[in-house]
């Protein structure tokens, strides 16, 4: 699912890398006791693994093979802080290593894969995992996590690509989010094969006070729960701001290509909803409305489950 | 295992080599912002534009001497993504245009737009050429190099360091995997089957247990070696004169290539 340049418009690609840059700080600064002296080699040590982990192929079937993308792995054992500071690391020396991955794209992939996907799949665990890390509830926690992540991912990337090109958005959704919800049920099977590893090979992992000492507490299990919420908001809220200031400045090229009477009819490429309009609906306003409507419906959703997850844990201390 | 791109022909002895690292970063950026501005439509003017950044990146590939094969095979390795959205643009939902197929009980009808095929095309092409731009800029530049350019532009230092942990960590793990795979399939008769996919869990897991173990000692090796925060660098970067030119010779081309239609008119 790594996008690579040339996909998405500037005004997308210039929004995600705010958004997904402000998700990076905020996170590095969570992590801020970690990265500075004691646990450099851990963060980067486990971006390795990840990478490594990714070259362990597993067949389904004759045809396909999957690979552990890890992002659920990592959010579920140590946080979204670690989850989302790893996944970047690793997507700068993929796209240094194997141009896996675009340069402009790379704020756009540290979205989908490090801060969507950790971001999902630790809210779901959050949401249904019991407090014993052992059991059939807690595989099937991170099975559901694992494959929210994926799902997530794929759909912020799906809805990149739809801001940006004039495809068809039904089949562009269906597309790429068919295929990574096959994948996802991959990511759950190979995650709750690890996590059933890690539960014999190391169990102090599990143990939340062993957890929170080797992540010194910044990024712990316990300490987790505001950060994930604050490092989504925030960092939609930039994305979001910068997305408008990008696609309200005029297109020098654009522009000047309409002027010029070259293809002035078509909807420019690169403004935020180009030819934005719900398939069978006449009425323009009734058009643009619903997928801004859909869009308001999915945070306030978002907000429904945080204020849910922030009382239940509340309770829980209580 | 594999070696990775970068070992096999970051020493270039080509023209490229001798660029500063930033530069390179730079003129990538630039080059990749060119071609993102360009608009998604299939005209002769946007074609035109299309070719000539494509026509430029081919020219800097063999004039700098690198493994054009290599650099060919790589770039469509990372094609089949960018093939499956490109493919998007060949159907869309609804009546009209030509009919494709429908899916029986449902309403579903789909058809393919007009112009899909151009603008599948223009996207493979857009995609191919950035990819090959990156491919060119990393195959002449080591990583290392990258990560002070990283460090002198705009990234925190501690990020740096955890990337460049993550480099040089890659390599020993992948090695570590490999061993684990040659093991799986001498045990499971070459690595199919149900028991193979059982084992892969436990592999993984493992992995992440040694990986804990090695970060444990890398750390303890690092302090004892007066790590404080930042890894030592002994060679420094040096922007010259001629770096000065070259960006300015890029910024040239690029602004050609994207002004010609308004010297060429309308079509």
């Amino acid at each position: 699912m790594h996008l690579p340049d040339g996909m998405l418009s500037p005004a997308v690609a210039g929004a995600m890398i705010a958004a997904a840059g402000a998700a990076v700080a905020i996170a590095s600064s969570r992590l801020r006791h970690i990265l500075t002296t004691e646990m450099a080699p851990f963060i980067g040590v486990l971006g390795a693994f990840i990478f490594a982990a990714q070259n362990v192929k597993i067949p389904f079937g004759p045809w396909f093979a999957g690979h552990l993308d890890g992002g659920a792995l990592i959010a579920i054992l140590l946080g979204p802080s670690a989850g989302i500071v790893t996944i970047f690391a690793v997507l700068v020396v993929q796209l240094l290593l194997a141009a896996d991955g675009g340069v402009l794209a790379l704020g756009a992939n540290t979205w989908n894969l490090g801060v969507a996907d950790a971001v999902a799949a630790f809210a779901v665990y959050r949401l249904l995992a019991p407090r014993a890390a052992a059991g059939f509830r807690f595989y099937a926690a991170a099975a559901l996590a694992a494959f929210a992540g994926v799902v997530a991912a794929s759909f912020c990337c799906a809805a990149q690509i739809a801001l940006s090109m004039p495809a068809d958005r039904g089949v562009l959704f269906g597309t790429i989010v068919g295929v990574h919800a096959v994948i996802g049920a991959g990511e759950a099977a190979l995650t709750v094969l690890c996590l059933r590893a890690l539960r014999r090979l190391a169990p102090a992992l599990f143990r939340e006070s062993a957890a929170a000492a080797r992540v010194a507490g910044a990024a712990s299990l316990r300490s987790a729960r505001r950060e994930w919420i604050s490092i989504l908001l925030l960092s939609l809220l930039v994305g979001t701001v910068v997305a408008y200031f990008a696609s309200s400045l005029p297109d020098g090229l654009e522009w000047s290509l309409s002027r010029h009477g070259a293809g002035a009819s078509e909807t420019p490429a690169s403004a935020p909803f180009p030819g934005y309009s719900t398939p069978g609906i006449d009425s323009e306003f009734l058009a643009r409305a619903i997928p801004i409507a859909i869009g308001v419906a999915a945070v306030t959703l978002l907000v429904a489950a945080c204020v849910r997850l922030l009382r239940r844990r509340a309770q829980e201390k209580g | 295992m594999h070696r990775p791109l970068v070992d096999r022909s970051a020493h270039v002895r080509g023209p490229l080599g001798a660029w500063d690292p930033r530069l390179k970063l730079l003129a990538l950026v630039l080059f990749v912002c060119a071609i993102s501005f360009l608009p998604l439509r299939s005209t002769s003017v946007v074609w035109g534009q299309h070719l000539l950044l494509a026509g430029l990146v081919l020219f800097a590939v063999l004039w700098a001497r690198a493994s054009a094969g290599v650099l060919a095979l790589q770039s469509l390795l990372v094609l089949p993504f960018a093939g499956m959205v490109a493919a998007t643009h060949l159907v869309a939902i609804g009546d009209g245009g030509t009919p494709l197929f429908a899916i029986p009980w449902t309403s579903l009808h789909f058809r393919y737009p007009d112009g899909g095929a151009e603008r599948a095309a223009l996207v493979l092409l857009r995609v191919w050429t950035t990819i090959l731009a990156t491919l060119l800029v990393i195959a002449t530049t080591p990583l290392p190099s990258f990560l002070r350019a990283l460090e002198r532009c705009f990234l925190p230092q501690t990020l740096v360091v955890v990337i460049g942990l993550v480099y040089r960590y890659v390599w020993v793990l992948r090695e570590e995997a490999g061993r684990m795979l040659v093991a799986r399939r001498m045990r499971t008769f070459g690595g199919r089957g149900w028991v193979a996919q059982g084992i892969a869990g436990a592999m993984v897991g493992t992995l992440f247990v040694r990986t804990l173990e090695r970060s444990e000692g890398v750390h303890r090796a690092m302090l004892q070696r007066g790590y404080c925060g930042s890894l030592p660098i002994l060679d420094e970067l040096r922007w010259t004169y001629a770096d000065t030119m070259r960006l300015c010779a890029i910024c040239l081309l690029l602004a050609l290539a994207l002004v010609q239609p308004l010297e060429s008119g309308a079509p």
